[in-house]
């Protein structure tokens, strides 16, 4: 399994990254979304770029994962670049048929456009890489906490989230085994054409879905018979401490900003 | 020396390239038309054996022979298609892998898979849930509908309506009540009469003992002992460092050897075997076996 790297698979390790609070890498990534969209000429995309390369750096994951987690994206990324430059009129204009042309102005704008794509994709990878998805959940739930008062069920929500990630490599493994007690039964998953082998995931879906539906209500009844009541205050065995490195990521997120905005601005 | 079904020729495998190897020059031989036991604990390579048996994972080194057929490293999954239909696997808690509308329609996937026309599927398939001793009443019901036990035929038949030349069972009777163990136990007999070669993965030595024609102990993918299951029994220092208990009835007549009550030339391997050793101790002779 460890050969094949998904986008959003944890990687485990020690560095910097990995130890820096969930909290922060969460909001630090959706900060650094919004930079993202702020940034329009090339300095100020460099200078995303090397704060990406930086965290990258601080990661010890090797580009080269990051690179098979983008990939088989790119081919959305280059189709909606072709169309950003097809569509997009002003400037120099290098080739036209009808009313599709190809401009000075297209071409960077789809030039920005790979550039954003690429740069959102691998900050969030980098979350993702470096934080265990029990991290993310509780990231996320500290930080939807104010939505309390307005009687959103916050640690309920957090707990199916917990509670769906624990599960994913449990039903992955199961996948295995169904498939393979279906091959065993002379099911051939390989050959035929597309659709026949849409349908030949039929006996693999019915008994995964059964074994999910019963799974649940198992979990349930287990967590009632342990007293699990959902309205209840919960206290946390994983608890989130703030360190002195996560106010350093912070300051340097914030420098950043600055800069991006001086850039942007000051010129 | 009787033909052999499967041979393993020094066969490794590891799950990941720098991983350590879940089997581990595995060199061993399944004779044709026995019942061959496979024990060991959890981890020390059944299952791998088993799915490499069956040509669901290809070895990483060494090679081994499934009816006939040769399994390399460099074996193609097509190839192994073939093989997929000639052995019957039986994996743990088979009920899982249900599916199908009806009880009928779910043990002939496996037929119709072969090839066969819905007619012959059919006849294989009723053969296979007459064998089982699923009654015909539940033939037309939904799988799920069934209790745990006549699932659990229910998905052997489906293997068994394939008409395997080698059948490998993977704990058959794990989680099954008392009875329902006998009736498969009886079942696994009456396919062993019929010259069916056998692969029974099992933790229960009583079924070692009532069963097997050879046994196969696994520890940390290699291969610990290979022989008949008195040559096992008979040898308790070894079952310890395998951490492996004796059957009831060797261990019964084991202590009454100690305590100097009886004397056996041969150890019963089976309650029935100690019982007929012990009547004929205290009658003479005159007792028939």
């Amino acid at each position: 399994m460890n050969n094949k790297v998904l986008f959003g698979m944890y990687l485990p390790g020690n560095s910097l990254m990995h130890r820096l609070d969930p909290r922060l890498k969460l909001v630090g990534c959706f900060w650094f979304v919004i930079l993202v969209f702020f940034a329009r000429t090339w300095w100020t995309n460099l200078l995303l770029i090397g704060a990406l390369g930086l965290v990258i750096w601080l990661s010890q994951v090797k580009f080269s994962k990051y690179w098979a987690g983008i990939r088989p994206l790119m081919w959305i990324i280059l189709f909606t670049a072709v169309i950003q430059a097809l569509f997009s009129s002003g400037g120099q204009v290098y080739w036209h048929w009808g009313w599709l042309a190809v401009t000075s102005a297209g071409v960077a704008q789809a030039g920005f456009l790979v550039l954003r794509f690429f740069l959102i994709i691998t900050s969030s990878t980098v979350v993702t890489v470096t934080t265990t998805p029990l991290q993310l959940a509780d990231a996320l739930e500290a930080l939807m906490k104010p939505l309390k008062y307005l009687r959103v069920p916050v640690s309920q929500l957090a707990m199916m989230v917990s509670i769906a990630l624990r599960f994913v490599p449990t039903i992955m493994d199961e996948v295995g085994l169904i498939m393979n007690a279906q091959r065993a039964r002379g099911m051939d998953f390989s050959s035929g054409s597309l659709f026949t082998r849409a349908k030949r995931l039929v006996p693999v879906m019915i008994p995964l879905f059964v074994a999910a539906f019963k799974r649940a209500e198992e979990l349930a009844v287990a967590m009632e018979a342990r007293g699990y009541d959902p309205n209840q205050a919960r206290t946390k065995f994983r608890q989130l401490h703030w360190q002195r490195h996560d106010t350093w990521g912070t300051v340097v997120w914030g420098l950043l900003t600055v800069a991006l905005v001086a850039l942007r601005f000051v010129k | 020396m009787v033909e052999a079904a499967v041979s393993y020729q020094g066969v490794t495998f590891r799950y990941h390239e720098a991983g350590a190897a879940a089997l581990q020059d595995f060199t061993a031989t399944v004779p044709k038309g026995r019942l061959t036991a496979v024990i060991g604990h959890t981890g020390s390579g059944k299952s791998t054996l088993m799915q490499l048996t069956d040509g669901l994972l290809t070895p990483t080194a060494g090679q081994l022979e499934v009816l006939g057929q040769v399994i390399t490293p460099r074996t193609k999954n097509k190839a192994l298609h073939q093989l997929h239909r000639q052995v019957g696997f039986v994996f743990q808690f088979p009920e899982h892998q249900l599916f199908a509308e009806t009880v009928l329609a779910d043990v002939m996937f496996g037929p119709l898979n072969l090839g066969q026309t819905p007619a012959q599927a059919k006849q294989a398939a009723h053969q296979a849930l007459v064998q089982l001793g699923v009654g015909e009443a539940l033939w037309q019901r939904s799988p799920f509908e069934l209790s745990g036990g006549q699932q659990r035929r229910v998905a052997i038949a489906g293997v068994l309506a394939m008409r395997p030349q080698l059948l490998i069972l993977d704990e058959p009777t794990a989680g099954v009540d008392p009875d329902g163990q006998r009736e498969l136990l009886a079942l696994v007999e009456r396919l062993k009469g019929q010259g069916l070669t056998i692969l029974l993965i099992t933790h229960q030595m009583e079924q070692v003992a009532q069963l097997a024609d050879t046994v196969l102990v696994l520890a940390h993918g290699q291969l610990q002992f290979s022989g008949q299951p008195r040559a096992l029994f008979a040898q308790p220092e070894f079952l310890t460092t395998q951490q492996l208990a004796l059957p009831a009835a060797v261990a019964f007549a084991k202590q009454l050897q100690t305590a100097g009550i009886s004397q056996f030339n041969q150890l019963p391997l089976t309650l029935d075997e100690l019982a007929h050793a012990l009547a004929r101790q205290l009658k003479g002779d005159h007792h028939e076996q």
